[in-house]
């Protein structure tokens, strides 16, 4: 679906390079996620991807197209949601959707059933600039699938977010994917990487360090070990036992049938320790 | 793409109803209009009666004065809601839809050109300097609304935000200055206004008056100037959003 070949790209009047020698692919009906830390370069090769940024070397192609010779339909198969919503402040929800709506000459989605799936129903007539951040964020994801795109481009799709809108977000992306459409999603947001995506790219100054599954890393970078918590005459206790032959093991075994369990868990690491290990830098 | 445009006009229409100073830059050209047919004879003859001095030298000072003022408004009116959409970011957006940056500031600056098309015509019409032949009439008219995007594309491009563009609306105002160059300063001089376009139009209309052997130099003149403009401009603005 995309392919990236030996990717570099300078800003003009820059000295050095902001994206330096990246390839990579993203599979059809895939999620992926490029993840790094502020000014890593994430938003610039987003850019690139999107047709915004020209004057890069490499290759770039969008199904068998090189991006250099896109013609101007190929913006209708894409939806970018920008991290900040950009949209016209003194329209309302509805104005703003079917502003946005009419610049494409397709069948354009129900705007009325994309806002109730996102839960702004109530707002149609509610002015831009009125909203609270998240449902601005809302409006912004429901304009990038206004259009039905095969490529959704998400910029840190639960910015701003509380925690019971970021599950309802994360469950929209999920539904889309089981639409079929292919998403890249670029977040510094480590747990909704894991959640979502199927694979990740770690970029960090402008290169790609790895690119795997987060279950892949959590297990590689991991320990094989279980923690036990457990009561021992009312003191909270914890012991570590290798994964390795754990159902044959006599002291995990009597520990589990004798002793008042309080937690267990597999220690694979999280993404976001996986990602330190890896680069070196610290997600900010 | 008349869809597009359609629906880009619908939203300005909606932006200038909601806000009081793009709402009389709209009405502006009209006002100008009716101002100058009205009340601009009454004044200079007001004037001459009163203090006995012939205002009618000034009459064709004051018809450029008020003719340049119609692209001057709608330009800042252009340029504002260029100014808007480069703060609230809306020009990025643009660029990923099948519109483009290229149809977005094409639309931009068609809108006030013709804005300024119709309302020059209006004022050329009705007004006693415009007896000239129709080619020449309709090409100082072409001429003088190229001021409006030149305009628009100025504010858009040297301002980051709506009060740098108050500030060079105001710097704008300068260009009414040429007529007063070519009519009060001595002819040796006159050529520092050269670097206005409002000097070249000035001139074209000078020659169209009263000297249209030089008709057609100022005229290709005052095409290359604006064209050189617009082009720096554009190029400039395009940097900044890309």
């Amino acid at each position: 679906m995309i392919t990236v070949n030996n990717l570099e790209f300078t800003y003009p009047k820059s000295t050095s390079q902001t994206i330096r020698g990246i390839t990579f692919s993203i599979h059809p009906g895939e999620i992926f996620g490029f993840l790094g830390p502020s000014g890593a370069g994430k938003s610039t090769l987003q850019n690139i991807l999107i047709g915004m940024l020209k004057g890069y070397r490499g290759d770039v192609y969008i199904g068998e197209q090189e991006l250099r010779t896109i013609h101007r339909d190929f913006f209708k198969n894409i939806g970018v949601a920008f991290e900040f919503p950009n949209f016209y402040s003194k329209f309302t929800v509805l104005e703003n959707l079917h502003f946005f709506g009419s610049l494409y000459s397709k069948q354009l989605k129900d705007p009325f059933s994309l806002l109730a799936m996102v839960g702004l129903e109530d707002h149609l007539h509610t002015r831009f600039s009125y909203l609270s951040k998240g449902m601005k964020m809302r409006l912004n994801f429901c304009r990038a699938l206004l259009h039905d795109p095969s490529i959704l481009f998400l910029d840190e799709p639960t910015s701003g977010l509380d925690p019971r809108n970021k599950e309802v977000m994360k469950e929209m992306i999920r539904k889309q994917q089981e639409e079929g459409k292919t998403i890249i999603l670029t977040t510094h947001d480590m747990q909704v990487a894991d959640d979502l995506c199927n694979r990740v790219a770690f970029i960090v100054d402008g290169q790609i360090k790895l690119i795997d599954t987060p279950r892949n890393l959590k297990l590689q970078y991991g320990k094989r070990i279980v923690r036990i918590e457990y009561r021992d005459n009312a003191t909270l206790t914890n012991w570590d036992f290798d994964l390795q032959r754990i159902g044959s093991d006599p002291a995990f075994l009597n520990l589990i049938q004798k002793k008042e369990i309080e937690t267990i868990h597999s220690q694979e690491t999280t993404l976001g320790k996986v990602f330190i290990d890896v680069t070196g830098t610290a997600l900010i | 793409m008349i869809k597009k445009v359609a629906s880009l006009a619908h939203s300005d229409l909606k932006n200038i109803r909601t806000d009081p100073m793009l709402l009389l830059a709209f009405i502006g050209p009209l006002i100008l209009i009716v101002v100058y047919h009205t009340g601009i004879p009454v004044g200079l003859s007001m004037l001459t009666s009163q203090f006995n001095v012939d205002m009618r030298l000034y009459e064709k000072l004051s018809f450029l004065v008020f003719l340049f003022m119609l692209p001057l408004i709608t330009g800042m009116l252009g340029g504002f809601l260029m100014l808007e959409e480069k703060e609230s970011q809306l020009i990025t957006y643009y660029s990923i839809t099948p519109l483009g940056h290229k149809g977005y500031v094409l639309f931009r600056l068609t809108v006030p050109f013709l804005i300024t098309f119709i309302s020059v015509l209006l004022f050329m019409k009705f007004s006693h300097f415009s007896s000239m032949p129709i080619i020449w009439f309709v090409f100082t008219a072409i001429i003088t609304s190229m001021l409006a995007p030149l305009i628009s594309l100025g504010l858009a491009s040297f301002a980051t935000t709506r009060v740098d563009g108050f500030a060079l609306s105001k710097m704008s105002s300068l260009l009414i200055v040429s007529p007063f160059i070519i009519f009060l300063v001595p002819s040796g001089m006159q050529w520092i206004g050269g670097v206005l376009p409002t000097f070249w139009i000035t001139k074209l209309f000078q020659s169209a008056w009263s000297n249209p052997s030089e008709f057609i130099v100022h005229l290709v003149v005052s095409i290359c100037v604006h064209l050189i403009v617009l082009l720096f401009l554009y190029r400039r603005f395009s940097r900044q959003i890309a």
